[in-house]
């Protein structure tokens, strides 16, 4: 009997959690630990999201690293001079990012892959030079941020629990665009037939840019929700973050040829690469071999897409 | 045996997809050292049967016997190791390689692990000689003029099976299958590739496909015409004198019987008055077509004919946004069109209805939102209109009334698009534009590969649609069809308008039924 991929996906929801727990005594689903669980699957689900539109759309960007770490940091600096009003400068860092990205893309040509990892080395350069060397340590904020994370749960005085909520309304805010705007059944459309979609009077091009805009404005929210709550902005706070989104977006089901899946699926990959992770630290499992697990789960996940659909084909 | 005159024989081929026959216990034979076409419309099976021949798909039923021996070609490898090969219409030249090296890709193992270059050299030097191509090994492909590039295809097939059969056993004329080999190639270039063809030609044996009749005509031996994966018949151009017309008649099909030419013709004529909707101004794009310039009145149903490769159809397809003009301008309303912008087009009314519907449905998606894709600003829902929230019940609403209007068969909206019959995925088209309010519909072959039921349908819905005030340009591969349905017919012949047929002359036309006049 063959599985099918969704089954396969139920069976580790279930099972990865229950694994963990058996090998670790227990610790995997203590109260702390839970929490951690929380707080990483907020950040990779905030990171996700906007990538996830991207590749809905048949395309990619890849720069987001880059515009959460930029983002971040200018929030940081102007934070201890505006305060609150800081954020704007933040989220104007992923307006900018995604309206060069969209643009170059759209108007140049040049394929999405090429034209965010280009911007993801210039806003990754401009925070290591604006940063120098405070920004490899953290630059401290103190509370000056903390009003995005407050304690809306009085009995759990945690701050992930806070960043989990962002994450959550977040989710349903873009699941929500997705399934139920124009904006998101025009993404879909241009990533199953971008012929069909020009065709229907779709302005392909100019959606093109949006998407990008929404992908790197989610990419510089999530930049400035870390910087309370890892109190303070680093230059490299999502780096590492790059491919296990990427991976995390297409496990879920969301297929690099675009027009399916979408923000409810990158849900299930995130969770479960967060267990993943999780339970494989706690069982000693150190961080170069984590690395290399991630890139296993990356290719897997891009095999598992690829033989799921009959066009192998890549469009950047 | 005795050795038979022909070279191939396929006899009684089927192929069918999901129950439906794409080729039709089709026979063909192929003599040697012959150029022999095959024509057809899109859908009427020719790849189909090229891809059978080359060994990409197998068949279902029938044999096809090469020298009187049955064969079943397994794969592209196994047909030119059998002296079968093709060459594809695009794709198959690589610009930085010389052409020694581009005659050998793939099979360079002979010349040794450390490639003998200057075998390799001596070896393509023979092949282009015998073959009459002049030309140096050593020059890189992207310095061949066009047809010169589209020769080192034909004779890498010719290396290939070569090879091929070396490593194999017999020895027999080659087959070289020529996929629309002249499509990117100008008036000049055309002429010399058929030059070298007929050069070539105690060489092999070509199978020749092409859209265009007059090349047709003039390059090949015999011709064989397919329509919906049957053989219309097949014509040796040596003892049968064939028009350009004529094979266009029969490439296309009559439509037979059906009166839709006793509809009224002032029924719909009244309501033209000589508002002018579209405006098109000595619009020219280069190869295509030049200075053409007419209007669209209210109402009206303009024809646009020609012979396949007129121009016609790009005039339309410029029209519709979807290719750029190099001088001129389109009016609609007395209002300037930008170039090339489908989606400004598509806001101001202006429709395009093709008659290859998979490049404008979305197969997986609902008939209901198929249809409601161009108008989902209508589609919002009225609490949460302002975040753009869409109200799936009101897409429904829209796509029932349409599908009711247009009679779409079964009339379930939730039903995915992909499900439809041809004819009913038109519909949907159709219907799309009719939700949005258009009012200019851009016609390219609506009815191709429609069943003779459902085109009556539409072509009813055509007029209905002009009657309603709308202008329709209709552009067709069918004399018939534009004869039946226009007001007025423009002849496209090279690209130009060369004559004007008003309402009179076409009622004219229409009584000597289907006469083949332009």
């Amino acid at each position: 009997m063959r599985l099918k991929s969704e089954q396969i996906i139920i069976v580790l929801i279930v099972a990865l959690p229950a694994i963990f727990a058996v090998l670790t005594g227990g610790r995997f689903l203590s109260t702390y630990n839970v929490s951690i669980l929380m707080e990483r699957f907020a950040i990779f689900m905030l990171v996700s999201l906007g990538g996830t539109f991207v590749i809905v759309m048949g395309s990619l960007d890849i720069s987001y690293t880059g515009v959460f770490n930029l983002a971040g940091y200018m929030t940081a600096i102007y934070a201890a001079q505006y305060g609150p009003l800081a954020i704007i400068v933040g989220l104007c860092v992923g307006l900018l990012f995604g309206g060069i990205n969209g643009l170059l893309f759209t108007k140049a040509r040049i394929p999405s892959l090429l034209v965010t990892l280009g911007t993801l080395g210039v806003s990754q350069g401009i925070v290591n030079y604006v940063g120098g060397g405070e920004a490899m340590w953290g630059l401290p904020v103190g509370g000056r941020l903390d009003f995005l994370l407050p304690y809306i749960f009085p009995n759990l005085p945690e701050k992930g629990i806070t960043l989990f909520a962002w994450a959550v309304a977040a989710t349903l805010l873009c699941f929500f665009i997705a399934r139920f705007t124009k904006f998101g059944l025009h993404t879909y459309a241009i990533g199953s037939n971008e012929e069909a979609a020009r065709l229907a009077g779709i302005n392909v091009d100019r959606h093109r840019t949006m998407v990008f805009v929404l992908s790197a404005l989610l990419a510089a929210l999530a930049g400035i929700l870390n910087v309370p709550y890892a109190e303070n902005a680093t230059a490299g706070a999502a780096s590492g973050l790059l491919f296990i989104t990427l991976a995390t977006i297409v496990m879920g089901g969301t297929p690099l040829s675009g027009g399916r899946g979408g923000p409810h699926r990158t849900i299930i990959g995130v969770y479960i690469l967060v267990v993943l992770l999780d339970g494989l630290t706690m069982m000693g499992v150190g961080t170069v071999e984590l690395q290399v697990i991630e890139g296993i789960v990356l290719i897997l996940a891009m095999l598992s897409v690829i033989r799921g659909s009959k066009t192998t084909q890549i469009t950047t | 045996m005795q050795s038979s005159e022909h070279l191939l024989e396929m006899r009684e081929i089927t192929k069918a997809y999901a129950g439906f026959r794409v080729l039709d216990r089709l026979s063909l034979n192929l003599r040697r050292n012959e150029i022999m076409s095959i024509v057809g419309q899109n859908g009427a099976g020719k790849s189909t049967l090229m891809k059978i021949l080359c060994g990409a798909i197998p068949f279902d039923s029938g044999e096809i016997l090469l020298n009187n021996r049955p064969i079943r070609p397994k794969d592209p490898h196994h047909a030119e190791e059998l002296g079968i090969s093709m060459v594809y219409q695009e794709g198959g030249l690589i610009p930085d390689l010389r052409v020694y090296e581009y005659l050998f890709l793939g099979n360079e193992d002979r010349f040794g692990r450390s490639l003998q270059r200057k075998k390799m050299k001596e070896d393509a030097k023979g092949i282009l000689d015998y073959l009459h191509i002049a030309a140096d090994p050593d020059t890189y492909l992207r310095d061949l003029s066009a047809a010169t590039a589209k020769m080192m295809e034909v004779a890498r097939s010719f290396s290939t099976i070569e090879i091929a059969e070396k490593s194999g056993s017999q020895k027999t004329t080659p087959i070289i299958i020529l996929d629309e080999p002249t499509a990117a190639l100008s008036l000049e270039e055309k002429q010399s590739l058929f030059k070298r063809l007929e050069e070539m030609r105690s060489r092999a044996t070509f199978l020749f496909i092409s859209h265009v009749t007059s090349e047709v005509l003039r390059v090949s031996d015999r011709v064989c015409v397919l329509r919906d994966g049957k053989k219309v018949g097949s014509f040796d151009l040596h003892d049968t004198h064939l028009t350009e017309e004529a094979l266009h008649q029969l490439i296309v099909g009559k439509v037979r019987g059906e009166d839709y030419y006793s509809t009224k013709l002032s029924k719909f004529q009244e309501a033209v008055n000589k508002e002018a909707v579209l405006r098109v101004n000595n619009l020219s794009k280069e190869r295509l077509y030049q200075g053409v310039t007419f209007d669209v009145h209210k109402g009206e149903i303009l024809g646009l004919y020609g012979t396949l490769g007129s121009g016609k159809t790009e005039i339309g397809k410029t029209i519709a946004g979807i290719l750029k003009q190099d001088e001129g301008y389109i009016e609609k309303d007395g209002k300037r069109l930008e170039l090339s912008s489908l989606s400004e087009r598509a806001e101001s009314g202006i429709g395009y209805l093709s008659g290859s519907h998979e490049e404008q449905l979305f197969p997986l998606w609902s008939i209901s939102r198929n249809i409601s894709l161009p108008s989902l600003d209508r589609m919002l829902s009225t609490f949460f209109r302002v975040i753009g929230f869409l109200d799936p019940s009101k897409e429904d609403e829209l796509a029932k009334v349409m599908v009711k209007k247009l009679d779409v068969k079964p009339p379930d909206i939730g039903k995915p698009s992909g499900e439809l019959s041809g004819g009913n995925k038109q519909k949907i088209v159709l219907a799309r534009w009719l939700a949005k309010n258009t009012d200019v519909l851009i016609l390219v072959n609506p009815t191709a590969g429609v069943d003779v039921g459902t085109r009556e349908e539409l072509y009813e819905l055509f007029r209905e649609m002009a009657g309603e005030g709308r202008c329709l340009v209709l552009i067709s591969d069918d004399l018939d069809e534009v004869i039946g349905l226009s007001d007025r017919i423009l002849a496209i012949e090279y690209g130009r308008i060369s004559k004007s047929f008003g309402e009179e002359d076409i009622r004219k036309l229409r009584e000597k039924e289907g006469a083949v006049a332009l």
